[in-house]
C-alpha cells in the first residue's frame, strides 16, 4: 500500500460519522414523529370510542323507552367535536334494523347485504366521526352494536329453575316460527334433574313438526346444562324430539314487572285505587212470599269491601245479575296499608244462576272480547274439530303444526283479532271477566298478518296489585295482570287472552276434569315459579279426552328464591310445574300479548333491551 | 515509512472538528425531539384516566351520578398519580331523566351527558398538558 493511498483518511472518518448520524437522526425523527402521530391517533382512536359509545347510550335508552324505536338521525357533540349517525332507511348502505318487537327475521339488503337479523334483537350500525377545528371529519367508523329483549325465551316453557312435567297424555309443542318446540331449563345440578317427566300413564311427548313448505322436518329439543328424567311410561317422540343434556344456559328472561308498575300508574289518573283486603261477592236469593215462598224469583248481588261497605256497582265493577260473574270495567291499582298485604276477590256462591234461577253454563265465542295481535303472528286458521291450519276456502289441512292461532279469525284494522270457534266454552262457576275493549271493524282478514305498527291502542284493563293477589273464581276476557307478590288465578278455559305476571310464585288452577279444555292465549310470567295444576288435587278422570288444550302462552320462571321451590320425589325442586293429568297439552303461537304489556305502561312495556355486543366494522 | 502510520495531527484536529460540529448542530434536535416525545408520552395517562372515569361513570346508577357529581353541574376533583397531580372537572347535563311513578319514584333509567376536561402540569419539560374527552351515559334502573 502506497502513503498516497492513506491520504484522506479524515475525510472518510467524517463521512462514517455523518452517516451514522444521519442514521441516527432519522431514527429518532422517525420515532419522534411516530410517537406524536401514535399520540395523536390514541386521543382520536379514545374519542371516536367515547362518540360511539354516546351513540350506543342513545341508543340503548331510546330502545328502552320505546322497543319499536327507529328514527334516523345525526347526533352533534359539538363540545367533544364529534357526532354519530345512525339510520333506518334500508336504501342506505349501513342501515340499522330494530326487528325487537318483531317474531321474524329481516335480512339487511344494502352493504353490509345479507346480514340476518333474528326476532328479538336489533341491529344498529352506527358512524362515529370525530371533527377538525374546522368541522370538518377528520375520522370516522362504524360499529354494530347488537341488541336484546332481556325478558324473552323464544320459547313455549323456559325456566331459570327446574322443570316437571306432570301426567298429560300428549305433550306437544311443534314449535315457534324459527325452531321446533323446546322445553328450556337453565337449572343444572349434579343430583337432582332439571327436566323431570312423570306420569302414572302413558305419556307422549313431541317437539318438532313437518314442515310442508320446505319439506323438512323441524326437530325440537328438551335442553338443559343438567339432567333429564323421564318415567318409563314416558315417551319421547324420537322422530321429532332430541332430548340434550349438558347444553349451555340461555340469557336469562326478566321482564321489569315493577318498574312497569310504576309506569303504568304513574301516568294515569283513571286508574280506581282500592284498599287492600278481601272483595267479598254475595248472591242473595229473592222470593215471593205470596205464591211461593220456596221459589226463587230473582238474585240480588252486592260487593263487600275489606272496609264492611257494600256496593252493587261502582266505577270499577258491576255484577251480571243473568250470570252472577263479576265484570271489571276499569283499571284498579291496590297497594298494601298497613298489615294488610293482600288483594282477594271471593264468591260466596259457586255456581252461575240467571234471574230466573235457570243454571248458567255458556258463553258464545263472539261474547269473548278480542284478542290483540302482532306482525307475524299466524291469524289465517281456521279450525274444524279442534285441528289448525286452514284454507281460504274453509277447508282443513291435515296438518298439526299447532303453529298460528286456532279457530276461525276475523281480524279487524287495528291488529286485533277474534276466536270465532263454533263451540262455546262452558263454565259452571261463577267468573271473573276483565271488560271488553271497544267493539272490533271485521275485515276480510283471512290469510293477512297485521301489523301492529298501524294498530291504535285499544283500552284492555289492567289490574295493578302491589300485594299478594288472589282471584276467587275463573278470570276470562282479555288483559293483564301485574302483581309484585303471589299471584293465584284460576284459570284454564278463555279465547280471550290474559298476560299474568308477578314477582314472586304464579299460581295457576286448572279444571281437574279431563274432559275440560284449555284453552288459553297469553303469557304466564313469574320472577319465581310458575305452578299450574289442578284446581282440587282429587283423583283425576283418566279416560281420554275429545279436546285438544290449546295453549298459545308462553310460560316463564326465574326461580328467584329456590328456598321455596315445591318439591317431588326424594326433594327434586321444581320452579316449574305443570301437573295436567290426562290432558292433551298442544302449543301454538301467540305474541300478541306483547300489545297487552304496552297498553299497561301507555306507550311500551319496560322489559329492559341489553346490549348483547358491539364492535368495529 | 514512518509517516504513514497513524493519522496526522492536522487530520485529527479536522475530524474531531467537524464531528464536534455535526454532533452539537444536531443535538438541539434530539433534545427537542426527545421533549416532543415525553410531551406525547405525557397525554397518554391523561387519556387513559379520562376513559377510567368514563367507565366509572358508565357502572354508576342515576342516584350515584347526582350525588357523587351533581346534575347539570361542574364538579372538580384533584388527585395524585404518579407524583402528578390531575384536575379533572366533571360536567354532567341530563339530555333525557328518569320518570317518576304516581309516588315520584324514579326508575333511574337516563341519558346523561359527560364532559371531562383534565390538567395537569406534567414532570419536568412535558409542561402543562390539558385534555377533554365526553359521552353519553345510559344509566339503568335504580336496583
Amino acid at each position: 500500500m502506497s502513503n498516497k493511498s492513506k491520504k484522506g483518511i479524515a475525510l472518510i472518518s467524517i463521512l462514517l460519522i455523518l452517516v451514522i448520524l444521519v442514521m441516527f437522526i432519522s431514527a429518532f425523527g422517525t420515532i419522534v414523529t411516530g410517537s406524536q402521530t401514535f399520540a395523536a391517533n390514541n386521543a382520536a382512536r379514545i374519542m371516536l370510542g367515547q362518540v360511539a359509545e354516546a351513540g350506543i347510550a342513545y341508543v340503548t335508552y331510546k330502545l328502552n323507552e320505546d322497543p319499536a324505536w327507529a328514527e334516523s338521525g345525526e347526533h352533534t357533540l359539538p363540545d367533544l367535536k364529534g357526532k354519530f349517525y345512525i339510520t333506518f332507511n334500508p336504501d342506505e348502505d349501513y342501515y340499522s334494523i330494530n326487528n325487537l318487537t318483531k317474531i321474524i327475521s329481516k335480512t339487511r339488503i344494502t352493504k353490509p347485504e345479507g346480514t340476518v337479523v333474528p326476532p328479538y334483537t336489533a341491529e344498529i350500525i352506527i358512524k362515529a366521526i370525530i371533527m377538525d377545528d374546522n368541522n370538518r371529519s377528520r375520522l370516522s367508523k362504524y360499529y354494530t352494536v347488537q341488541l336484546v329483549r332481556g325478558d324473552f325465551f323464544d320459547k313455549h316453557v323456559s325456566s331459570e329453575g327446574p322443570i316437571l312435567i306432570q301426567g298429560p297424555k300428549l305433550y306437544m309443542d311443534p314449535g315457534t316460527h324459527d325452531k321446533g318446540g323446546i322445553i328450556q331449563s337453565n337449572y343444572a345440578d349434579d343430583n337432582t334433574p332439571s327436566i323431570s317427566f312423570i306420569s302414572n300413564n302413558t305419556m307422549t311427548v313431541t317437539l318438532g313438526r313437518y314442515n310442508s313448505d320446505s319439506t323438512e322436518q323441524i326437530k325440537g329439543s328438551i335442553s338443559t346444562p343438567g339432567k333429564i328424567k323421564k318415567d318409563d311410561t314416558v315417551t319421547f317422540d324420537r322422530y321429532y324430539t332430541l332430548d340434550i343434556e349438558g347444553s349451555n344456559k340461555l340469557p336469562q328472561g326478566y321482564i321489569d314487572i315493577k318498574d312497569m308498575i310504576a309506569r303504568g300508574t304513574g301516568g294515569s289518573s283513571s286508574i280506581e285505587t282500592l284498599a287492600p283486603g278481601i272483595y267479598t261477592i254475595k248472591r242473595t236469593p229473592n222470593h215471593d212470599d205470596n205464591t211461593d215462598p220456596s221459589r226463587v224469583t230473582s238474585y240480588t248481588y252486592n260487593m263487600t269491601y275489606p272496609d264492611g261497605s257494600t256496593h252493587e256497582s261502582d266505577t270499577w265493577f258491576n255484577i251480571d245479575e243473568n250470570s252472577g260473574d263479576l265484570v271489571i270495567t276499569k283499571d284498579i291499582q291496590v297497594n298494601p296499608e298497613g298489615s294488610v298485604n293482600n288483594f282477594n276477590i271471593e264468591f260466596t256462591y259457586n255456581d252461575r244462576r240467571g234471574q230466573d234461577d235457570s243454571v248458567v253454563t255458556d258463553i258464545a265465542s263472539n261474547e269473548f272480547p278480542s284478542i290483540p295481535v302482532i306482525e307475524g303472528d299466524e291469524v289465517n286458521a281456521t279450525t274444524r274439530n279442534g285441528r289448525v291450519g286452514g284454507e281460504d276456502d274453509g277447508t282443513v289441512r291435515g296438518n298439526q303444526t299447532g303453529g298460528g292461532l286456532s279457530g276461525e279469525y276475523v281480524s279487524s284494522k287495528r291488529g286485533m283479532t277474534h276466536i270465532k270457534e263454533e263451540k262455546p266454552l262452558s263454565y259452571t262457576k261463577p267468573l271473573i271477566v276483565l271488560n271488553q275493549p271497544e267493539d272490533l271493524t271485521p275485515m276480510t282478514g283471512i290469510g293477512e298478518n297485521i301489523s301492529s305498527d298501524t294498530a291504535a291502542r285499544t283500552p284492555f284493563t289492567t289490574i295493578y296489585s302491589t300485594c299478594d293477589t288472589l282471584f276467587g273464581g275463573q278470570l276470562i276476557g282479555t288483559g293483564t295482570v301485574l302483581c309484585d307478590g303471589n299471584l293465584t288465578v284460576k284459570l284454564d278455559k278463555n279465547y280471550g287472552a290474559l298476560a299474568l305476571l308477578s314477582t314472586d310464585d304464579l299460581n295457576i288452577d286448572v279444571s281437574p276434569g279431563e274432559s275440560e279444555k284449555i284453552h288459553f292465549y297469553g303469557l304466564l310470567y313469574s320472577q319465581d315459579d310458575v305452578i299450574i295444576e289442578p284446581e282440587t288435587r282429587n283423583a283425576i278422570n283418566t279416560e281420554s279426552s275429545i279436546f285438544r288444550p290449546n295453549m298459545g302462552v308462553s310460560i316463564y320462571s326465574g326461580d328467584m328464591n329456590k328456598t321455596d321451590d315445591f318439591n317431588f320425589g326424594s326433594g327434586n325442586p321444581v320452579s316449574v310445574k305443570m301437573q295436567l293429568p290426562g290432558k292433551d297439552v298442544c302449543f301454538s303461537n301467540y305474541n300478541g300479548y306483547t300489545r297487552l304489556l304496552e297498553e299497561t305502561t301507555g306507550y311500551n312495556y319496560s322489559f329492559p333491551v341489553k346490549v348483547k355486543c358491539y364492535y368495529e366494522m | 515509512m514512518k509517516c504513514s502510520k497513524g493519522l496526522t495531527l492536522s487530520e485529527l484536529v479536522v475530524t474531531i472538528a467537524i464531528a464536534g460540529f455535526l454532533i452539537i448542530s444536531t443535538a438541539g434536535f434530539f433534545a427537542k425531539g426527545l421533549v416532543v416525545f415525553k410531551k406525547n408520552q405525557a397525554l397518554i395517562p391523561g387519556y387513559s384516566l379520562g376513559e377510567q372515569q368514563l367507565e366509572k361513570m358508565r357502572r354508576a346508577t342515576y342516584d350515584v351520578i347526582k350525588n357523587d357529581y351533581g346534575l347539570n353541574n361542574t364538579s372538580n376533583f384533584s388527585f395524585v398519580q404518579n407524583n402528578i397531580t390531575y384536575h379533572m372537572e366533571v360536567t354532567t347535563r341530563v339530555i333525557y331523566k328518569p320518570h317518576l311513578n304516581g309516588l315520584n319514584i324514579s326508575d333511574g333509567k337516563s341519558l346523561i351527558k359527560v364532559k371531562l376536561n383534565i390538567s395537569w402540569e406534567a414532570i419536568k419539560e412535558q409542561g402543562k398538558r390539558n385534555i377533554t374527552i365526553g359521552t353519553y351515559i345510559y344509566t339503568e334502573r335504580n336496583p
